[in-house]
């Protein structure tokens, strides 16, 4: 009978014992499916941060918020422009498919994940004062939502900016309805296509894939005394000129072009490769035609080659109200 | 109690006797690795160091390529297939050891083959949708599929200097992979020495029946079928293999 006693006692104290440390109910986010489209391979996400919709909206907040900047002068969206696919003059590289690669910026200094860029634009591009965020009226909460974090830190605003970049995806443009059959090219489209994919163009080794980038660095033959790129990176004088190989995706939106923004219109772009490469000590071998300044192509070549290269524009990407500012 | 320990007692035994009697060759773990030569030192990339048979310099920058269709021979005529495709990039070291999927038996085996590239059932586009894999990708207005192989660098002549990239694929349905039988080669695998070591001799790319001419075949082959019939040719001589007791 004492035992009995002892033991019910034990269970009441143990129940309104637990009922007084729970103090608010487990944040569960909601599960946010990526819309892959048809032909893209599935995108490889890190485990501990798995997309949700309530991250990918705090995310968004976060991209369109000048607040992120110590300063307060700029956001991600100042530079990355919507309207130019994510991308502005003189030479900011593109959003688009960035859950796709593993190597980022024009001098490759950051390789990994999303989350490792995001974290680099916060701490060292941004220098994002978590204060700021921390004693906002909103923030606090939806990054409670988002991660079941009561404070903020570096690490949760970048992955929530690496979940809303993960839905920059662009995979709509007519030459993914080429592919998938639900469209044609006219006779010039198509014979940039096949320069684009023969040796002849030969643009397939460096842009490649469904991403038209292999997200690798070389050296592209600018200048006969090329900018340090990738050298700066690794100190290896083999990595001399290198940069990385930008997709093509949309590039009639993302002008001017090269890592200098040297160039302002396409045609000026398949001149260069036509008859403008420069030597230098570590041009890629894929720049085949060195000893005669390029491809070699005619007008009408060129102007196919524009021509297809503008079929890689996804409007649809540009006017994705689910990537626009939140607060317009 | 007694009873349970003359059980165990007894099924101790018989365990240890199979494995003495060999009636069941253990099943073991085939590792293979990969290396690369010229005039069988090993490959120094990015110099230009290297002669071909007509005299012409050349460096390498690149060497990449995927090996298929792996068989064991034994004797018997028991063959052992096994289905892995492997992608090799000598500047990628996790590509140069690779341990195959499935456990092979341990003993006596008269050779071996392998596919150098991809047969034409295997050679599909979006098969490999991650890189590096991936960016070996060979066009379709060329015949899709996969690239076998890209070794590129510099050549130099007394005239001129230019790039080479030998590049090997299946061109517009006309298959040119490299079946590469070593199939009169006996050698005995067991749990110590279980790694195939695979050394691609670099210089029979460019010789042997063909002797190859940078300048006139430029830098560009990947339409050619010229070119791609004469690496295919070359290639008989390229691989050789030694069992070696571990990975490196």
């Amino acid at each position: 009978m004492k035992y009995k006693f002892t033991l019910v006692i034990s269970i009441i104290a143990w129940v309104a014992g637990c009922r007084n440390n729970v103090e608010e109910p487990v944040v569960v986010p909601t599960p946010y499916a990526l819309p892959i489209p048809g032909g893209f391979p599935e995108m490889t996400i890190p485990a501990d941060n798995p997309t949700t919709a309530e991250g990918v909206a705090l995310g968004r907040q976060l991209y369109y918020d000048q607040r992120l900047d110590k300063d307060g002068a700029r956001a991600c969206a100042t530079c990355h422009l919507q309207a130019q696919a994510f991308s502005s003059a003189p030479a900011v590289l593109p959003h688009i498919n960035l859950g796709w690669s593993r190597k980022f910026l024009w001098n490759g200094k950051i390789s990994g994940s999303l989350e490792d860029i995001m974290l680099f634009e916060v701490e060292e591009f941004f220098q994002t004062d978590v204060d700021v965020l921390n004693s906002d009226p909103e923030y606090p909460g939806l990054f409670k939502k988002a991660f079941g974090v009561s404070k903020i830190t570096t690490r949760e605003i970048a992955r929530a900016l690496a979940q809303f970049s993960r839905t920059q995806i662009s995979g709509n443009a007519k030459f993914d309805k080429f592919l998938r059959g639900e469209t044609t090219l006219t006779n010039q489209e198509y014979l940039g296509y096949e320069l684009y994919y023969t040796e002849k163009g030969d643009c397939f080794h460096c842009h490649a894939t469904m991403f038209m980038t292999d997200n690798l660095m070389h050296n592209n033959a600018l200048d006969t005394n090329p900018d340090p790129g990738y050298f700066t990176i690794t100190g290896d004088s083999l990595d001399y000129g290198k940069f990385k190989s930008p997709t093509l995706r949309n590039i009639e939106y993302t002008a001017p072009y090269m890592h200098d923004g040297r160039y302002a219109t396409l045609e000026e772009v398949v001149e260069f490769y036509s008859s403008g490469l420069q030597k230098s000590a570590t041009v890629d071998p894929l720049m085949k035609n060195l000893g005669q300044g390029g491809i070699q192509l005619n007008a009408e070549e060129k102007a196919a080659l524009v021509a297809f290269l503008k079929t890689l524009s996804d409007p649809d990407f540009l006017h994705n109200s689910e990537l626009a500012n939140p607060n317009n | 109690m007694k009873r349970l320990f003359f059980l165990v007692t007894t099924l101790g035994v018989s365990l240890v006797s199979c494995n003495n009697t060999g009636n069941v060759p253990p099943a073991i773990d085939l590792h293979v690795s990969f290396s690369h030569v010229v005039n069988g030192s090993p490959v120094q990339l990015d110099a230009l160091v290297y002669q071909n048979n007509l005299g012409q310099e050349f460096s390498l920058k690149t060497i990449k390529y995927f090996i298929s269709r792996v068989k064991l021979y034994r004797a018997g005529n028991t063959v052992i297939a096994l289905p892995d495709i492997h992608y090799v990039d000598i500047r990628l070291p996790e590509t140069l050891n690779y341990t195959f999927a499935g456990k092979i038996p341990a003993g006596d085996y008269t050779g071996l083959s392998f596919v150098y590239g991809l047969i034409p059932e295997e050679n599909i586009s979006g098969r490999f949708t991650q890189p590096p894999e991936s960016l070996m990708e060979w066009p379709e207005p060329m015949g899709g599929g996969y690239h076998y192989a890209k070794i590129e660098g510099v050549y130099r002549t007394p005239s001129e200097e230019g790039f080479f990239n030998f590049h090997s694929g299946m061109l517009d349905g006309v298959a040119y992979e490299i079946h590469v039988d070593r199939t009169n080669q006996p050698f005995t695998l067991s749990e110590d020495k279980a790694v195939v070591n695979l050394q691609m001799e670099i210089q029979n790319w460019f010789q042997n029946p063909n002797d190859w001419d940078f300048a006139y075949y430029g830098p560009a082959i990947m339409g050619n079928h010229e070119a791609q019939k004469a690496i295919q040719e070359n290639g008989g001589d390229v691989f050789s293999f030694a069992i070696t007791g571990s990975l490196p």
